[in-house]
Formats: C-alpha cells, sequence, structure tokens
C-alpha cells in the first residue's frame, strides 16, 4: 500500500531540485570527471585520499584499537578475578592498566569521533571532500602507524605505567625516560596531525561554507559520486 | 613509599608517638585523620569506616572518622600510586574508651637494643644489615626510609597491612622483601644466614 504521489509544483523542476525524491537523479555525465572521482582499484586503495575511503579507515582503525584495548581490559579481569592471581606480574598489570585508559581515550574515543567527522561532515555539508584532503589521509596513516607502534611498547615490556585514564605528572618519576618519550612523541603527533588542524579546517568550512565552489553544483556532483560508489 | 607513616599528636598538636601501617582509635567518637603526602597522591580509604579521601603531596585534608564498634577495620591505599600500590594496606584497630586510654600514655623512651630485657640483639654486625630501613631509635640507624621499627613486633601486619605479623613472615621479609612486595624500597637480605635471619626475626619480633 503506497501512497499516491502527491502533486509537484510546477515551479520547481524535478531534475535540479537538491533535496532527496523518489525519482530519478540525473547524474554527472562528464567520463572525464567519473574518471577523477571513480573508486580506487587495487594499490590505489592505499594511497586514497578522498574522505569516503579514509573516513572508513579511519573508523576501522578506531574500531581495532577499541577491540585491542577490550582485549587488554578482559586480561585485567582474569587476574582479579581470583585474590593474588598470577596471570600477570605486578608491572605488566600496571603497563596493562595504563595502555588500556590510554589506548580507549587517545586511541579510540578521540579518534572515532574524529573519524565520524572525516566520514560524515563532507557530505552533510554538501561537499566533495574535506579541505586539505592530504593532510587528513596523511593524519589517519600516522595515526594507525603510531597507534600501533605505540601499542607494541606492550609486547616489549616497554609500555609507561603511569595512572590509566589520566596520565598524572606527579607519578611523572615512575616513567622510564624512553616511556616518556614515546608516550609524549605519540600525543604530540597525534594531536598535531590530527584534530587539531581537521578542527580548523571544519570551523573555516562552517562558516563559510560556499568556499571554493558553488554550493548546488557541489550538492549535485556529491549525489553523483554517491551513486557511482554504489554502482 | 607503598607503606602508611602514623603519627599521633596531642591536644596541642605535638607528635607524642610514631607508628606504622596501623591506627588505632577510640570507639564512640569521631575521630579527625589529618592526611599528608610525601611523594605522590595516595588515598586513604577505610571502606567500612568510611569515604575515601586522596592525600595530596603540599596539602593536608582532613577526614573523619567514627567507629561504633570495637574491631579491626581493614584499610586499602585507593589511589594508584605506582608499583605496588595493590599491596599498600593497612588496620585500622577501634579500641573501647577506657582501653585506649590504657594505650595512650606517652611511650617510655626507648630502649637501646641491647638492653632490651626480653633478648639480646642479634650477632650479625651492622655493616651486613646497612640498608635496612632499621629505624628502631637506638642511637645508631634512625632511617626515615622505611616504617619505625622501634614497636614492629607489637603490630599486627608486615609489609603494610599485607601479612600477618610473626618471626616467619619478618624472617621472610628481611631475607627477601622484593618477592613478597615487587618494587618496596628495602632491599633483599639473602647474605644472612640461616641462623643470622632467625635471630634478626626473633629480635624484631621482641621489638613490642
Amino acid at each position: 500500500m503506497t501512497d499516491p504521489p502527491r502533486p509537484r509544483p510546477a515551479s520547481i523542476p524535478r531534475s535540479t531540485s537538491a533535496f532527496p525524491h523518489r525519482g530519478s537523479v540525473r547524474r554527472a555525465s562528464s567520463p572525464e570527471l567519473e574518471a577523477i572521482w571513480c573508486a580506487p582499484k587495487g594499490w590505489q586503495w592505499i594511497t586514497a585520499i578522498n574522505n569516503n575511503y579514509v573516513g572508513v579507515y579511519y573508523v576501522g582503525a578506531a574500531m581495532l584499537f577499541f577491540v585491542l584495548a577490550g582485549v587488554l581490559a578482559l586480561l585485567m579481569r582474569t587476574q582479579l578475578a581470583l585474590p593474588m592471581n598470577g596471570v600477570l606480574s605486578q608491572e605488566t598489570y600496571n603497563q596493562i592498566f595504563t595502555m588500556h585508559g590510554t589506548v580507549m581515550m587517545f586511541l579510540f574515543a578521540v579518534p572515532a569521533v574524529e573519524a565520524l567527522g572525516v566520514l560524515l561532515l563532507p557530505q552533510m555539508l554538501g561537499a566533495r571532500d574535506l579541505p586539505f584532503p592530504r593532510l587528513s589521509a596523511y593524519a589517519f596513516w600516522a595515526y594507525l602507524i603510531g597507534g600501533l607502534a605505540f601499542f607494541c611498547s606492550l609486547f616489549f615490556g616497554l609500555a609507561p605505567m603511569a595512572a590509566g585514564s589520566c596520565i598524572r605528572p606527579d607519578l611523572d618519576h615512575l616513567f622510564a625516560g624512553h616511556q616518556r618519550r614515546l608516550l609524549a612523541a605519540g600525543h604530540r603527533l597525534h594531536r598535531d596531525l590530527g584534530h587539531r588542524r581537521r578542527h580548523r579546517d571544519h570551523r573555516r568550512r562552517a562558516q563559510d561554507p560556499g568556499a571554493g565552489h558553488d554550493a548546488g553544483q557541489a550538492a549535485g556532483l556529491r549525489l553523483g559520486h554517491a551513486g557511482l560508489r554504489r554502482a | 613509599m607503598w607503606w602508611w607513616r602514623v603519627a599521633y599528636l596531642d591536644a596541642d598538636g605535638r607528635e607524642v608517638l610514631q607508628d606504622a601501617n596501623e591506627i588505632h582509635i577510640p570507639t564512640g567518637r569521631p575521630v579527625a585523620l589529618e592526611l599528608e603526602s610525601t611523594d605522590v597522591i595516595h588515598s586513604l580509604w577505610i571502606p567500612r569506616l568510611g569515604g575515601k579521601l586522596d592525600m595530596i603531596p603540599g596539602r593536608r585534608n582532613i577526614l573523619r572518622l567514627q567507629a561504633d564498634g570495637p574491631g579491626e577495620y581493614g584499610g586499602q591505599c585507593a589511589e594508584f600510586c605506582g608499583g605496588p600500590h595493590a599491596l599498600m594496606a593497612l588496620v585500622v584497630v577501634a579500641h573501647d574508651p577506657a582501653e585506649f586510654r590504657g594505650l595512650a600514655r606517652p611511650p617510655s623512651p626507648s630502649r637501646p637494643p641491647s638492653a632490651h630485657p626480653s633478648r639480646p640483639a642479634p650477632r650479625c654486625s651492622q655493616g651486613r644489615l646497612r640498608g635496612l630501613p632499621y629505624g628502631a631509635r637506638n642511637g645508631e640507624a634512625n632511617g626515615l626510609a622505611g616504617p619505625d621499627l622501634t614497636h614492629v613486633g607489637a603490630r599486627r601486619t608486615l609489609g603494610a597491612g599485607i601479612l600477618p605479623n610473626n618471626q616467619g613472615t619478618l624472617a621472610g621479609w628481611v631475607s627477601d622483601s622484593q618477592a613478597i612486595k615487587p618494587g618496596n624500597r628495602m632491599p633483599a637480605y639473602p647474605v644472612l644466614s640461616g641462623q643470622e635471619l632467625r635471630d634478626v626475626a626473633a629480635y624484631l619480633d621482641s621489638l613490642k
């Protein structure tokens, strides 16, 4: 049982309406444009810079760190299941709970929100991509590689041993030098490449959504692009 | 680190007695604990007596507790403070007011160990025990790195609330405290022979 289609006012031509509707959408038809915006193939997947792909990678990497930090939580709970349990040594346990807190906060929670921003914001704003798309792709790869390197410090027994979700300055003397440098470098890299620039770009974008190209044209191209991705 | 220094103050705020890892309080009236820390943030938590309160370097926090009945109440550091944080416990002992008044008399001046009536001092030389946080007030080794040992034999627990206190655990603690509580500031003393260890433990146990 479907409703009968409502009569459309004649003054709005169906094909140029920017709003979603049931009718067919006129797709961008230039072969050159389609070649530029087509989905990556083969090795192109790792050099993709469009936010549709980088955003999916970003969400995936954030979920990966969520699972890794969750495994650390399970290890902690195994140790805590019985009094004086000997599954983890004191030092390993302290490293694991510090890594759990740090990874959940800085490699999952913050990047996950950022990842959704990368994935969704340009489309919500009717834009083809983020400003500086190569920079956002670089930020993603720096996050993934840096985060994995940081996580791997656990396997060498070199993970920081501080204070869970809040890195406390008064426990600073408990860090060996390399642990402190590793943690600080990771935080700095992530902060500099990641959210600070991205938020600035989003702010500018929100203040001037039409910058660079005509908003109506961008919306039409976006719909065309989405159609290509489904095809 | 990772143990509790306890000092009792008189009405004028003068320190009358020092102890470690054990707090004696009277029942039926509130007791004010002034909490300080000399290294990192700790938190004192005696679940059956009240909530936890942070102990912050450079600050003095006041926690008021009241025990309604006599008995022993377990406590625990509740703020991660490094290595053996989980092994930083203490015990609060509540006494009837009359019994507490008996305890609260000013302590007699500490006697040098050799003059101790029940037990001679261990015969191993001072050199081999150097570094032991030897806070027994005998005039020679008055350390502040570890708990005051003047009345160590009278305490209920050893290693900041983690072991019962007797000659066996004292001997184990002196010979290898690092295996019992990794990271604590007292080195292990594997150099002591069995007989020396027994003498040291018996001596420490006699310091009531």
